[in-house]
């Protein structure tokens, strides 16, 4: 492997990954549903106030966002969301107790402690992103190996470099991405909601685009591994969904039936990437280093396949 | 640069303009327009006030009516960058010069301006639509990437 030429295939696959008919899809993707997300969440209160002051009551956009993360129904949404479940299903009363605690506790801390509405729009898209992110890395070699294009690169280049430089290439590209769209949806919030003050808003946002860079790497690196392995775009593009959906599902459905299956979720990052957001920061370089150890492993899987299979 | 060269990045650009052409033409036009053609009509309303129970569609149409200027301009505009669209999306793929790379810098602009002066306009029909939100920015993203994309990426591609 040589450092300049996965440096030279990961500038130029990422400068030029709109050029491809997937990257700019994937582009267009990213904004929709980002922007999306956020609509739908800050659309709710923009409601109420407009109504209370078409009917004489003088209402700010502050107060209701407040009464909102303050109601019931957000809180217990957010603490499912966070593992209230599976806190509730514990047998042992103290340590029922104390998960629940926790959960609680976790809870106060992006609600209370940071700016709600910026917390809750990241959860969404942290557990939306993984799918998003392959959108723009399906095909990272499926297609060229297909049309048999990846020979003219092999004779300029060797696999390993070719396979690192690539999917490289789609994190940068995907990073640069994601700190555009979390900056448009952090300021557009600070002009919305200023009462939680820029300062704020930017730390928060900053942190949650590079949690969502972090958590995006194995996923990135699971589609190499698939798009390296299938020679048809097509092809490897479902078999991610169904991987990606597959894993969570199974995990959901499987434990009802067998507790032992919940295990399942660890295949891929779904069951320790919300821990990116915990409160304590021992949990969150414990999450960090399991995103990077799954990249690590999937990196690792998916270039011994490309090293020795035919292209 | 051959036409057998063109970047598969502008082939779905122009795939997504059809898609968007369409939406334009059949939600932002034809829906508008049988929206307010059957809200306007004398005997829909006559049947509404007779059935006693539609005060809140009754409201709804009068504020309809009231502004019907902004929903037949909101019409035309969506009607003038549907057709747009549908013609860039063409120049796109025959990878021409005025028809795909003009054609296209025309509907961000006029799309961007309308947006704009729709935005500014707009009366408070639902009571329920801020001015500014993220919808604005969503419906800007579109014309706002085919203005970066025909004047950065694709810039060269353009060579009929």
């Amino acid at each position: 492997m040589n450092a300049r030429h996965v440096a030279l295939i990961a500038l130029y696959s990422s400068r030029y990954s709109v050029r491809s008919g997937i990257g700019l899809v994937f582009l267009l993707a990213a904004l929709l549903f980002g922007l999306m997300v956020s609509h739908m969440l800050l659309q709710p209160a923009e409601k109420i106030v407009k109504k209370a002051r078409a009917e004489g009551v003088e209402l700010t956009t502050e107060r209701v966002v407040e009464r909102l993360k303050d109601s019931p129904q957000v809180r217990s949404a957010v603490d499912w969301i966070l593992g209230s479940q599976a806190a509730s299903e514990i047998a042992d009363d103290q340590a029922r107790r104390s998960a629940q605690e926790k959960v609680r506790a976790w809870t106060a801390y992006l609600l209370d402690e940071r700016p709600a509405l910026l917390s809750t729009i990241l959860l969404i898209l942290f557990w939306g992103w993984p799918f998003v992110a392959s959108l723009g890395a399906f095909d990272l070699f499926s297609g060229d190996v297909q049309s048999r294009g990846i020979r003219y690169h092999l004779m300029r280049a060797d696999r390993s470099s070719i396979y690192f430089g690539r999917v490289l290439g789609a994190a940068l590209a995907q990073g640069a991405v994601l700190l555009f769209l979390v900056g448009l949806i952090t300021t557009f919030l600070h002009f919305k909601l200023p009462f939680y003050g820029f300062g704020a808003m930017a730390r928060w946002g900053g942190y949650g685009a590079l949690m969502m860079i972090l958590v995006s790497l194995p996923y990135l690196a699971l589609c190499g591994w698939i798009s390296g392995a299938i020679d048809s775009p097509f092809g490897s593009l479902t078999i991610i969904t169904v991987v990606l959906g597959g894993v969570p599902l199974l995990a959901v459905f499987g434990e009802m039936r067998w507790e032992q299956l919940g295990w399942i979720r660890y295949l891929l990052p779904w069951g320790v990437q919300l821990n990116l957001f915990q409160p304590s920061p021992v949990q969150v370089a414990g999450a960090a280093a399991a995103c990077l150890g799954y990249t690590a492993v999937f990196l690792y899987l998916g270039h011994r396949h490309f090293q020795k299979r035919d292209l | 640069m051959s036409e057998g060269a063109r970047p598969g990045g502008l082939t779905a650009l122009a795939i997504i303009n059809f898609c968007a052409a369409a939406y334009d033409l059949v939600f932002g036009t034809l829906a508008t327009l049988a929206v307010m053609l059957v809200f306007q009509s004398g005997r829909v309303r006559e049947s509404v006030r007779q059935r006693g129970d539609g005060a809140r569609t009754l409201e709804m149409m009068d504020k309809l009516h009231e502004h019907a200027g902004f929903m037949w301009a909101t019409a035309g505009a969506n009607a003038v960058c549907g057709v747009l669209l549908l013609i860039a999306g063409i120049g796109y793929l025959k990878q021409r010069r005025r028809m795909g790379r003009g054609i296209g810098n025309l509907y961000a602009v006029v799309s961007l301006l309308s947006l704009v002066s729709l935005t500014v306009t707009m009366p408070d029909i639902a009571e329920e639509q801020s001015v500014l939100s993220f919808l604005t920015l969503l419906v800007a993203v579109y014309p706002l990437l085919t203005l970066f994309l025909l004047n950065v990426t694709f810039k060269e591609d353009f060579v009929n």
